[in-house]
């Protein structure tokens, strides 16, 4: 809410192309194009009310109590910000985002009570219960390893950061934890979301996303802590990012963003060598010019002093695996994922300084995504001008990613009523 | 693990007494805990007063044996853990503050009684407990044929590379290892060695008591329908012996108030690393995220500042880089809120050093968290010169931050730059690091004024007085300030 840093937010708006962001626009597209019934496929996690339920529900209109009972929270144009707010079915959304046109939708958890009657009941009975498991990743966080923007500013080139952290996340979510249902999302400007969607995440203590935000986290951005140790042997989770990540540190760090022809830079590279190692360096480095060049003298350097037996032998080389992650690996925010009651920037939003969407993207194509050319509002509006069936080709490819999530949480939800429907059978004599 | 209340009946004054005895136990072990001792010393301790107490085995038979007991004692001491167990459960449940302090204090306990039991035994607890057995590897399991390598990364002795010393383990039941990153995890399972297993026990009871205390506390309004059994848990409750290590500000005398002028000259020696480097940060960067802020204004706040003062304080800086419109919008509610005048309207008291390391590592640009645990080594010297520590001192408190112990490390930074400086509290709550070093410099002040008047008399002053008055030592202090 608070973390934005005013300077970037001065410099944000050199930056924007084609915004047109206004009430009115922001008006058609909530009335037209925001996937309203996607979002309740979602939410609900096909947990529909059944017609005999509904009759015991108190209130008309509820079709899903479990989409019923998620907060949500409108920030609107003058940074009136909302919190509490419940919706009963999509159409009660609709109406609501249409009327009050939010700058801003947000996500939180689902409570034991539909939230807006959380003043009602006594305060200790309003409990969130699930919630996905969330990360967010903003590349503020990576301004000390870029060169080619800062602050708000994101290019393709240091895109390839967001890139990498997508997939190693992305790798340990499935691969060590099981969870299966991820959806990531462009955040609109300079950061990247992911929702797991599976219901084992959404089921999970405040101690267990800590854990795995922990199993997550090192603290490779910070200053002060520099001292991130991984340990040796590398944990088998720190191996594969390492064998993925180093393969494209050389491509992202010296070549795209040409670190060490930037001083300060060169510098900071500097300090996370071995005393011996950065001696030897400092000097000729200084006489090179362009970064390349100065990598190959790193290279050289080290390869001598392997050949003279100085440091530790190539297999095991630990200074290249300081720098991989320092530069390379992933820097996540850990609070927003520990806390089941944090809440998300929804997708589909349009981000009011660019007017870009807020889309869903396939993880295994990251690389491909073009951060330049994310569908924006006036696109939008645009296509739905054009449009004569109400289709809208700008937002087509996000939405396919998006269906696919749902299409796997559809499956999810009817195994799980199957082996509900077998086990109530066979306790039925 | 306590699953079957106790159903005997013994008189209430019994009943109290054996959970006076076992919250001696519990509070021996929060101390020994809060002061660094040494795990060996602490068990020790631990296993010899809960005999004494004739309350509590410990799981190992081996060690049992050692102390000969009868099975009749066994018993007894069986019964008696429960029955303690259960009357402090119902004593601390009441509010959440008391929960957690009960919850930690047991489960060391509980750590404590499980330390070195074979892992048989713990299986055996597990089970019988739980009623949790968990897969073991098998050398013909697909997942052990493919991934044995990687299950086995940590054990570097081939000796603990076999199947059996494996089991399979939802991760979400072995968070801590997780969270370490001390188990091999692929699909949700954790592959757990089994002399982690104590780990896996420890959670589960954790999990267990947890649910338990705030079960019992529905039904407070039962328990205490009897006003004889409410006054027995209120008094075992509220011992005054517990002291929650929430630092009570004293009430400043008027000459005494910090001001905000002030800040500048104490922060360079009266702040601990911890605020010293939220408020560098500050100054420098005229910003700090959410975390510092929290930790630093409270901080303040504990320093006796009004809610206005301490607004001007933020707003100085953060207004180099904003309009005092946006600063008031984005900042000002949570300053406020801080001194309870907003939201829930809490009073929030400035954090201990405990919850300040408890705090999540620090990412990029946060500055919040202890140093002495955030911090690599260059940074740390660099801070603890600012102190001015010579290089041989500083040693001396890098030292104790290679062994993890980040709050003695701060005691020690706190006697070497306040030579024969009392030091209250200090290394447990970063306002009493503040009180006692400004309490120092008033001393050495008063102490020179008066070392400059009655100096030339001492010897007739130490000549006439009573015998019984002792006589302090000049204080070193007085020889290096002067
Ligand atoms: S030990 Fe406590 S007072 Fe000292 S720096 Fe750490 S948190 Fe601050
Ligand atoms: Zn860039």
């Amino acid at each position: 809410m608070d973390e934005s840093d005013p300077q970037t937010q001065v410099r944000s708006s050199e930056m924007i192309q084609d915004l047109e962001f206004t009430v009115e626009l922001l008006k058609i597209y909530y009335d037209k194009a925001f996937p309203y019934d996607k979002m309740f496929d979602w939410l609900s996690y096909f947990k529909v009310s059944k017609k005999q339920n509904r009759l015991q529900s108190l209130e008309d209109g509820v079709d899903s109590e479990y989409f019923y009972n998620r907060e949500f929270s409108f920030t609107l144009e003058n940074d009136v910000y909302c919190r509490y707010l419940c919706f009963k079915n999509p159409t009660d959304l609709k109406d609501a985002l249409v009327s009050r046109t939010p700058h801003k939708i947000d996500i939180g958890a689902i409570f034991n009570i539909p939230p807006k009657n959380h003043l009602i009941t006594e305060k200790k009975v309003f409990i969130p219960l699930e919630k996905e498991m969330v990360f967010d990743i903003d590349m503020t966080d990576y301004d000390n390893v870029r060169t080619c923007c800062t602050g708000a500013k994101v290019c393709k080139k240091c895109w390839a950061y967001m890139a990498c952290a997508t997939q190693v996340i992305n790798n340990v979510l499935t691969q060590d934890f099981g969870f299966s249902s991820l959806l990531w999302v462009f955040s609109g400007r300079r950061g990247i979301h992911c929702w797991i969607g599976d219901e084992s995440a959404r089921q999970m203590t405040n101690e267990m996303r800590s854990a795995v935000t922990e199993y997550l986290f090192l603290a490779t951005g910070n200053e002060m802590g520099g001292g991130f140790d991984l340990g040796y042997p590398l944990h088998p989770m720190h191996q594969r990012a390492y064998k993925f990540l180093s393969k494209r540190f050389e491509q992202i760090v010296i070549i795209d963003q040409d670190l060490l022809a930037h001083e300060a830079h060169q510098k900071k590279f500097l300090k996370l060598l071995p005393q011996n190692v950065a001696n030897e360096l400092q000097s000729r480095m200084n006489r090179a010019q362009t970064s390349q060049e100065k990598w190959k003298l790193y290279k050289d350097t080290l390869d001598k002093l392997h050949a003279s037996g100085k440091t530790a032998s190539q297999k095991h080389d630990p200074i290249m695996i300081k720098l991989v992650f320092t530069y390379l690996y992933p820097r996540i925010d850990a609070n927003v994922s520990k806390g089941i009651n944090h809440l998300l920037k929804s997708p589909f939003c349009i981000h009011p300084k660019t007017g870009k969407v807020c889309v869903p993207f396939d993880p295994m194509t990251v690389d491909n995504f073009d951060i330049q050319n994310v569908t924006t509002l006036s696109k939008v509006i645009n296509d739905i001008g054009n449009s004569k069936d109400g289709s809208i080709p700008c937002l087509k490819e996000s939405l396919a990613v998006f269906q696919t999530f749902l299409n796997k949480l559809k499956a999810d939800s009817q195994n799980e009523l199957k082996k509900y429907k077998e086990k109530e059978q066979s306790t039925d004599f | 693990m306590y699953v079957e209340p106790p159903e005997n009946i013994i008189s209430l004054h019994e009943f109290q007494k054996l959970a006076l005895d076992r919250l001696q136990v519990l509070k021996k072990i929060e101390f020994m805990n809060d002061a660094n001792q040494d795990h060996q010393v602490i068990k020790e301790t631990v296993i010899k007063m809960t005999k004494a107490h004739r309350i509590a085995v410990i799981a190992d038979r081996n060690v049992l044996s050692s102390f000969s007991m009868t099975t009749e004692e066994r018993k007894e001491f069986r019964v008696n853990d429960n029955i303690s167990h259960f009357i402090c459960r119902l004593a601390y449940c009441r509010n959440e503050e008391l929960r957690k302090w009960f919850l930690t204090q047991e489960a060391r306990l509980f750590n404590i009684r499980l330390q070195d039991a074979q892992h048989e035994i713990i299986q055996g607890l597990l089970k019988d407990q739980c009623g949790i057995s968990y897969q073991v590897c098998q050398e013909s399991d697909e997942d052990w044929q493919i991934f044995r390598h990687q299950i086995t990364f940590k054990q570097l002795k081939l000796s603990d590379q076999i199947p059996s010393n494996f089991v399979k383990v939802p991760f979400k039941e072995a968070i801590s290892l997780v969270s370490r990153r001390a188990v091999f995890l692929h699909l949700g399972v954790a592959y757990v060695p089994v002399k982690e297993l104590t780990t896996i026990l420890s959670a589960h009871f954790r999990a267990k008591v947890s649910a338990e205390l705030v079960k019992a506390y529905k039904f407070w309004p039962e328990i205490i329908k009897d006003e004889r059994i409410q006054r027995m848990l209120i008094n075992l409750s509220n011992h005054s012996a517990i002291d929650f290590n929430i630092y009570e500000q004293k009430a400043p005398t008027d000459g005494d108030k910090i001001k905000l002028s002030d800040l500048d000259y104490y922060s360079r020696k009266s702040f601990p690393p911890c605020m010293k480097s939220l408020f560098t940060v500050l100054r420098n960067k005229h910003h700090l995220k959410h975390y510092g802020r929290l930790q630093l204004g409270l901080f303040i706040k504990g320093l006796g500042l009004t809610m206005e003062e301490a607004y001007t304080f933020w707003k100085q800086e953060f207004c180099k880089n904003m309009d005092n419109d946006k600063f008031e919008k984005q900042y000002g509610y949570n300053i406020r809120h801080n001194f309870g005048k907003e939201g829930k309207k809490q009073d929030y008291k400035p954090w201990n050093c405990q919850k300040i390391l408890q705090q999540t590592t620090p990412g990029p640009d946060e500055y919040h968290g202890c140093p002495f645990k955030t911090f690599s080594e260059e940074p740390l010297r660099q801070m603890l010169s600012s102190y001015g520590l010579k290089p041989d001192d500083m040693k001396v408190v890098i030292d104790k931050r290679r062994e993890n112990l980040h709050q003695v490390a701060c005691l020690r930074l706190y006697e070497l730059s306040h030579p024969n400086g009392v030091s209250d509290n200090v290394g447990n709550h970063p306002n009493a690091f503040f009180n006692s070093s400004v309490q120092y410099i008033k001393d050495v002040e008063k102490n020179k004024f008066k070392r400059g008047i009655t100096a030339p008399s001492t010897e007739v002053v130490v000549g006439t007085a009573p015998v019984e008055t002792v006589i302090e030592k000049p204080k070193d202090v007085e020889m290096d300030q002067i």
